[in-house]
């Protein structure tokens, strides 16, 4: 079997090739390492193709040298003598196209080689950043990072990826729990290591009278940041909130609804979101199936993208069809927030919560789910601690005396 | 509500402006029934709509996706006098819809069939070839929407004959002898779209006597470049086959079938009708403007599937034109899937 290299240069080859070619370790923050970093920031900050998808200013700013400084400055709190792993196998999401970069960053920054394996369904955000990437790998003050990285794809293939599994040091899943249960079947290494990201899903805890308080722009402003939060990757992104709880007295959250969701509708709108016929179908019908089910008892429609099916207070169902299918529910104080909560929620996106209500809330979710708690807005903000793991700790190794 | 009379009415020939009166007088008592005898329809039906017994026009009743048939047994009469449960024909793996039917309503659908069929074939019995292997309407287990449909049609045909064995070759002595016995005069062909295109046109028979009689959907075909016109061009040049009529229906309502009639066009019956709209905001469409399209029907007593938005996207042709009057209107196709973003492999599971 043979895969394609897609960067830094296109090559078809046999796995023990691609293996054989790789080259070797970097020290962690190598100058080269940042310098690229720098580079492609600014490569994706200028190319007019990549400025019409904020997903991808939002990567940019995260490559920039003062994000750089951030990560180097987690690594040195892990403890003194940090080295890469070695070699890693990162098995990238079909759809979250943005992903594959900041999982290869985090263990490039750490010196890691790195095999980054992408869907074949890729789309144009793929498309656009291997070109970027292998251009700016390409330059010669980045030979030592470009030997260190692979860019491959391949159909489905168990020899390939076991092959590649036995290779790695660390093998990164994303992409759900069919794709995590398939790479389980492959062996490591037995001094080899793993991480995993199957499926999650996440919400939103909005104080109603907090809302309530806001003059005009700030209500248009609380929506736009929702907006981003569900519609940058149609819902489906596992920190998109599939339920929005309203906290406070019941009339209050009422009239905050009532003021929000045509707020968001016409962002959305305006902001030229289009829902596929086929969506939309998908949204009706498991909006139906939440109230055949008793789990929602009114369906309300705001504009073409916004559907709400309110009910009691209960995790958001596993299934989702994304695009703008919203399950809502009151609570009368945020003490009823852990019955939202199950291991599989990520994170929690909120609106109005004091200092102190979160850190009490942080101990009452704390072994129960939702390890990441923020600001409506920042929902897709990628972070090198994720799902509850620290990426940058799991991508090095300790040296001790 | 068992004896209709509107079941009793010619199927063809009502002005659209009278049947749209009786069609939302007869939906909203069957609304308002389902929603008193399967209380999870009747959740929905609150959820999501203006109360039925306020609503005047048939287009503002109620309606609930097709899809939940395939995650729910919904149901409006008691488990005891279910007497078949239909299926869909789904392809492998995915969810088949389950229609329970009681003998009310199955009777309501053959009655309603066959007042259809007698527009088409008159009322004597034709010989009957049928494309497809007898194993189809075997018994035991749930019944599926292609066995379903045979045996519906089967009342309007004798001398049965399937083209097919099981391994879906065709009989070519049996398919000799029924030539031989009934070829020199007007007989009935009654199969599946693609079944009809794979296993007929290359059955080097002469077929100018017959009716064809043929439905299911043309997503393979439309896959191979193939539509009704083709379709129809084809067969003529292959087997003499002048007398091709295209059928729409589906399991979740059968019994109410949309013919095409004369204009090539497909025409609702005097119980049923197709009601377009637009996706985004759910309003009908216009004449002419494409759209999902909703079917309704008396029929359904035993399940609430009297009025379903269904996964198809189609365009009303025009209204009361011809003789059959009412809405003619023509299917496109299923709705076109989005490749939606997310975490989540959806297609995945492999490595």
């Amino acid at each position: 079997m043979t895969l394609r290299l897609l960067a830094p240069i296109p090559a078809e080859l046999e796995p023990a090739e691609l293996l054989a070619r790789l080259g070797p370790v970097l020290p962690p923050f190598d100058p080269e390492i940042e310098a690229f970093g720098a580079r492609l920031s600014a490569r994706l900050f200028a190319d007019p193709a990549a400025r019409a998808f904020p997903d991808l200013a939002s990567l940019a700013f995260w490559l920039r040298p003062a994000a750089t400084a951030t990560l180097r400055a987690h690594v040195a709190g892990l403890g003194e003598h940090r080295a890469p792993r070695g070699l890693v196998l990162h098995v990238a999401p079909a759809n979250v196209e943005t992903l594959f970069v900041y999982s290869w960053w985090l263990s490039a920054v750490v010196g890691n080689r790195a095999i980054v394996r992408l869907s074949e369904r890729a789309g144009a955000r793929t498309a656009l950043l291997l070109r970027l990437i292998s251009e700016t790998l390409a330059e010669p003050s980045f030979t030592r990072l470009a030997a260190a990285t692979a860019m491959v794809s391949y159909p489905r293939d168990d020899a390939t990826s076991r092959a590649l599994s036995l290779a790695a040091d660390l093998r990164v899943i994303w992409g759900g729990d069919a794709t995590v249960a398939a790479f389980r079947a492959l062996p490591l290494r037995p001094e080899a290591t793993e991480l995993i990201f199957p499926d999650r899903r996440s919400l939103a805890v909005i104080m109603a009278a907090d809302t309530l308080a806001l003059d005009e722009t700030g209500r248009d402003d609380l929506a736009e940041r929702f907006y981003r939060d569900c519609f940058w990757f149609d819902q489906k992104a596992c920190s998109s909130p599939l339920l929005l709880a309203w906290v406070g007295d019941a009339p209050s959250c009422e009239r905050a609804a009532a003021d929000f969701w045509p707020r968001l509708a016409g962002w959305a709108q305006r902001q030229g979101y289009a829902v596929a016929p086929a969506t939309q179908m998908a949204k009706l019908t498991e909006a139906a199936r939440l109230v055949l089910d008793g789990v929602a008892t009114t369906v309300t429609r705001h504009g073409a993208a916004v559907l709400v099916a309110r009910g009691g207070v209960a995790p958001p169902r596993p299934e989702t069809c994304g695009g703008g299918l919203f399950q809502e529910t009151i609570l009368a104080g945020l003490d009823e927030v852990p019955r939202l909560i199950d291991p599989r929620i990520q994170t929690l996106t909120q609106f109005g919560l004091s200092d102190d209500a979160r850190a009490t809330l942080a101990g009452w979710l704390s072994g129960k789910g939702a390890e990441r708690l923020v600001p409506v807005g920042r929902a897709l903000d990628f972070c090198h601690i994720w799902d509850g793991k620290d990426l940058l700790a799991a991508m090095t190794r300790s040296r001790h005396e | 509500m068992i004896d209709d009379p509107i079941l009793a009415l010619p199927p063809y020939g009502h002005d659209q402006a009278r049947k749209e009166a009786w069609l939302a007088d007869g939906l909203r008592r069957l609304t308002l029934h389902h929603a008193t005898a399967c209380p999870a329809y009747g959740a929905w039906v609150r959820a999501m709509f203006p109360p039925p017994e306020r609503t005047e026009r048939m287009a503002e009743l109620p309606w609930l996706p097709v899809g939940v048939f395939k995650s729910h047994l919904l149901m409006s009469v008691p488990d005891s006098t279910i007497v078949r449960t239909l299926t869909s024909s789904g392809t492998s793996g995915q969810a088949v819809s389950r229609i329970p039917l009681d003998a009310a309503t199955a009777s309501r659908q053959s009655r309603a069939l066959s007042a259809i069929m007698q527009t088409l074939l008159g009322p004597r019995r034709l010989p009957m070839l049928i494309v497809d292997h007898d194993g189809a309407i075997a018994g035991g287990g749930p019944l599926s929407a292609r066995g379903a449909g045979i045996l519906g049609m089967m009342p309007f045909g004798r001398h049965h004959t399937f083209l097919l064995d099981q391994s879906m070759a065709v009989r070519r002595d049996a398919l000799a002898a029924f030539l031989a016995s009934h070829g020199g005069a007007p007989f009935l062909i009654f199969g599946m779209t693609a079944m009809v295109w794979t296993h007929l046109r290359s059955a080097g028979a002469d077929l100018s006597n017959a009716i064809l009689i043929h439905g299911g959907g043309w997503k393979t075909l439309a896959e191979q470049g193939v539509d009704n016109a083709s379709f129809k061009a084809e067969l003529r040049r292959r087997t003499g086959l002048t007398r091709v009529v295209n059928f729409y229906g589906m399991a979740e309502q059968v019994g109410s079938i949309f013919l095409e009639g004369e204009d090539g066009f497909l025409h609702p019956a005097a119980a049923a009708d197709v009601i377009i709209r637009d996706p985004d905001s759910l309003r009908e469409c216009p004449i002419g403007t494409p759209g999902l399209i909703q079917v309704v029907s008396l029929l359904p007593l035993s399940y609430p599937g009297h009025s379903i938005l269904t996964e198809d996207w189609g365009v009303v042709t025009a209204m009361d034109a011809g003789a059959w009057k009412g809405k003619s209107f023509t299917v496109l196709g299923r709705v076109k899937q989005a490749e939606l973003r997310g975490c989540s492999d959806v297609a995945g599971g492999g490595t």
